[in-house]
């Protein structure tokens, strides 16, 4: 019953945040957040199909190309069971470790699509990606605090 | 060792989904996608609906806000002007009245003095002007309107200065009938009339306008003094005189003009 609230606020938060973000500003990653917070506490067998169907989702939300944040979301979950699983359970810091780490392997996966594909890497600029990641962290935090 | 082996073929398996599903749905996008978003949309399209009445109405209130601010300023800026408008209209009338005194009256115009204060005892009718010494007012000045003769500067100080008015008691001028030859004096007749003493043979009749001549020398020849409203013979018919009324409205008086002295 959780997990299915958790999606449905972050399908209304998602939707909320694009019309109020400022135009051409990175907007939160929620569906990262969720994926992430689904995945602390349950297995990998869980964690991982339901982070790639979370991307898939997205995908379809955005319009945009099927696989694209399916890949990105699982790559992140994995990243963020395998950060979790060498640092200290509990703590501050661990937690924004293994949130870096996923972050990193969320956007590996979608260069990962890009490169399979064959697609123009759109020009992001390393400024944005961390601004993406500094404005999630929030979120990701937070939802740390409700427990998975 | 099995369990990280099942993690990652799952990782991979899920990767190569992932890949495969682009791959074989890249044609079909953004169709697919908006086919499919009846079934995703709703929920975000509302959150997406509230944001945007959530802008709209911040948007409108900070606007009203803007509006608000501008129009304070837009009111300050008008009272500023029209403060400046009334100052300058005033300046625009005074520099017209003394155009008026120059032409008119004398080319030795020497200052525009606003009037402070008058002297009603009844008795002496003087003005209290709001120039003095170090503006160059000194006594003996001549004192005008562009309605016609004021009266002279009779006191001094470094600020102010006292002007004995036409109808003052103490104050007499030398007149003459506009239309026609002949020199008489004109005394103050308190509280606002002039007696003007002429010879028998001088016609003057009511309504005549009286101006100023030469024979006591302190002012300026030609301004004009008052109009003539009775005339009576006096002391058996060797003279006549005339009951004037000033041309000028003293109580009416805010600024003066004053002359150099003959």
């Amino acid at each position: 019953m959780k997990p299915l609230l958790a999606l449905l606020l972050t399908l209304f938060l998602s939707g909320l945040l694009a019309a109020l973000w400022p135009q051409g500003v990175m907007a939160p990653d929620l569906f990262l957040v969720l994926a992430l917070w689904y995945a602390a506490g349950r297995p990998y067998y869980l964690g991982l199909p339901a982070a790639f169907l979370l991307g898939l989702l997205q995908d379809l939300l955005g319009f945009g190309l099927l696989g694209l944040h399916g890949v990105g979301l699982t790559l992140a979950a994995y990243a963020y069971y395998a950060a979790s699983r060498r640092l200290a359970q509990g703590e501050s810091l661990p937690a924004l470790v293994a949130f870096l780490w996923a972050f990193l392997a969320k956007w590996t996966g979608y260069f990962l699509v890009a490169y399979w594909l064959r697609l123009d890497i759109p020009p992001l600029l390393p400024l944005d990606l961390l601004l993406e990641g500094l404005l999630t962290l929030p979120f990701f935090l937070l939802a740390r605090r409700f427990g998975p | 060792m099995r369990e990280a082996a099942l993690r990652r073929g799952l990782l991979l398996l899920l990767v190569l989904l992932g890949l495969g599903l682009a791959a074989l749905t890249r044609p079909l996008s953004p169709r697919l996608p908006l086919a499919l978003s009846p079934l995703t949309a709703p929920l975000p399209a509302m959150g997406f609906r509230l944001g945007q009445n959530l802008k709209a109405a911040s948007e409108a209130l900070l606007n009203r806000q803007d509006l608000y601010a501008e129009n304070q300023a837009l009111k300050e800026k008008l009272a500023l002007l029209e403060g400046e408008n009334r100052r300058l209209s005033l300046e625009v009338a005074r520099l017209e009245r003394a155009l008026a005194v120059r032409r008119t009256q004398a080319p030795g115009l020497l200052a525009v003095a606003p009037v402070i204060g008058e002297d009603l005892s009844g008795l002496y009718r003087r003005l209290l002007l709001g120039l003095g010494e170090r503006d160059g007012l000194r006594v003996g000045m001549p004192v005008t309107a562009p309605e016609g003769l004021v009266g002279l500067i009779v006191e001094v100080e470094e600020r102010r200065a006292l002007v004995r008015t036409l109808v003052d008691p103490e104050n007499q001028v030398g007149v003459r009938p506009e239309k026609g030859p002949g020199r008489g004096v004109a005394r103050g007749a308190p509280p606002d009339k002039l007696l003007a003493e002429f010879p028998p043979s001088v016609k003057l009749s009511p309504g005549d306008l009286l101006l100023t001549g030469a024979p006591l020398g302190l002012f300026p020849d030609g301004i004009p003094v008052g109009r003539v409203e009775r005339v009576e013979r006096v002391q058996g018919g060797l003279k006549q005189r005339a009951w004037v009324r000033p041309l000028v409205d003293l109580s009416l008086l805010e600024e003066v003009m004053v002359l150099r002295p003959l």
